[in-house]
């Protein structure tokens, strides 16, 4: 498939929150906020391409067998590195993040893309397939966490968008339940609109 | 002095992993796990390798199978 | 720490700072494979094993090892490691000495290496600095939480198959709606202590 179809899977037809329902686990805990969102996309895509890139470059090289410890390996240690980095130049963002940036190690999407992907294309296509998982986590925890804050604590990035306390949120919204419950709806709302065009597509045959 | 640690603990753990991997690859399965029938169904994931084959195909099937069901029962209505 | 603050840790485990309900480590698992309560069962048999196993191991590892050394920060590649041995280990054992066991439980147990329950609560662990005493009682409740609420959650999806569910909610959205109705009332838990 050429670049562009490559790219765009990862964010519409394989996006990994929506469609594959891979990596559940920080999708639900840090989309309390859009700035933790953003900040665990970025962190995530660096993850994902960083790990791609070298994966594909080493693929030759890595027995069959003992594959999936040399890929988590290499992920580990790109992982660590983000870590450290966060750590040190974007401390904020590191303690609200927690214990779920080492747990990028573990991520099915990553993982997944290594063995799926990296270890049969070629570099460039690995980026381009890394970028494309990459922005649609990203977009998709940006959506998730958008309607989170905005319902559940009436700011976005930070700010107060309902001056004058017109609107009192429902910090429901913000709490563990809220996670699921606004996740489920979101996926239901999105197949509907799957099955929709699967019946216009249908139609038209 | 601190790589050389590192090294040394990668390459045990290594051999820890290559260890245990070895002996389990060597152990026969005991009879009656007929893994197949037990396909995972645990993520949408085209491209695992313990998925059933062809999931996706599978699921478009579905779709179009209940919509022409569908479309069948307004006929007949 | 004396036994009733043992008794408090191993409650907060299970039920308060539930690991999949509150702390939302090891989801995808839980939404994955909880379709019938019979491989719900062998799920959580399996995670108790792992972690309790894998925990003691990588406490010990980092605090026998990376501490003195001055590695701390190797400890996330260091677990996974260690994760994905004892893994192999156990399911060696396992079919070896219990192969009615394995037929329960054999096919997830490479599943689990990628949990992301086991490495949290290996480095949890580590974050709290708990001794070993408190370490085990902990590691051993996490997993009998995990356990328990993914058998509980399948035995729900498998009364729900039978009802009238709009065809875009069936199976996942409508399991993630009924994991936030279970986590409004395990929050009713946190008033105990």
């Amino acid at each position: 498939m050429n670049n562009k179809e490559n790219f765009l899977k990862g964010i519409f037809s394989e996006n990994p929150v929506f469609m594959l329902v891979l990596g559940m686990c920080p999708v639900l805990a840090i989309t309390t906020t859009v700035t933790n969102a953003l900040g665990m996309g970025l962190a995530f895509t660096f993850v994902l391409i960083m790990s791609n890139v070298i994966i594909s470059l080493i693929r030759k090289f890595i027995p069959n067998d003992i594959r999936i410890p040399a890929y988590i390996v290499v992920i580990a240690t790109v992982v660590t590195i983000v870590d450290m980095f966060m750590h040190a130049y974007a401390f904020s963002l590191y303690e609200s993040l927690g214990i779920f940036i080492p747990l990028i190690v573990v991520n099915c999407v990553v993982l997944g893309r290594a063995e799926a992907f990296a270890s049969k294309n070629g570099v460039f296509a690995s980026f381009i397939d890394a970028l494309g998982m990459g922005a649609g986590f990203t977009l998709s925890i940006t959506l998730i966490s958008t309607v989170r804050e905005v319902l559940g604590s009436g700011t976005f990035l930070g700010i107060d968008i309902f001056p004058f306390d017109l609107v009192q949120p429902a910090s429901i919204f913000v709490i563990a339940p809220g996670a699921f419950i606004t996740l489920g709806i979101l996926l239901g709302i999105i197949n509907t609109i799957r099955f929709k065009r699967a019946k216009k597509a249908q139609a038209k045959e | 002095m601190q790589a050389l640690y590192i090294a040394l603990l990668i390459t045990g753990l290594g051999a820890f992993f290559a260890i245990g991997w070895y002996l389990n690859k060597k152990t026969p399965l005991p009879e009656g796990c007929e893994l197949p029938s037990l396909a995972c169904e645990h993520c949408m994931s085209s491209t695992c390798s313990f998925a059933e084959p062809n999931r996706k195909e599978a699921l478009l099937q579905e779709i179009k199978q209940d919509l022409t069901n569908s479309k069948e029962g307004e006929v007949n209505e | 720490m004396n036994f009733g603050q043992l008794v408090a840790l191993a409650f907060s485990a299970i039920l308060i700072q539930n690991v999949m309900l509150t702390q939302f480590l090891g989801t995808c698992p839980f939404l994955g494979v909880s379709k019938k309560s019979q491989s719900a069962i062998g799920m959580g048999l399996a995670v108790i094993f792992v972690i309790t196993l894998s925990s003691i191991l990588t406490w010990s590892v980092y605090w026998l090892v990376l501490d003195p050394l001055g590695l701390e920060y190797m400890r996330t590649i260091v677990f996974i490691l260690i994760i994905s041995g004892v893994v192999q280990f156990v399911e060696m054992f396992i079919k070896k000495t219990a192969p009615a066991i394995y037929k329960m439980l054999g096919i997830y147990l490479p599943l689990i290496t990628t949990n992301c329950a086991v490495l949290g609560v290996a480095l949890i662990n580590i974050n709290k600095e708990f001794n070993f005493i408190e370490m085990v009682v902990y590691s051993v409740g996490i997993s009998v939480g995990y356990a328990l609420v993914i058998y509980v959650f399948s035995t729900i999806r498998e009364r729900i198959e039978k009802a009238p569910i709009p065809e875009s909610f069936k199976g996942t959205p409508i399991a993630l709606i009924i994991a936030g109705l279970m986590s409004i009332a395990f929050i009713g838990f946190a008033g105990i202590l």
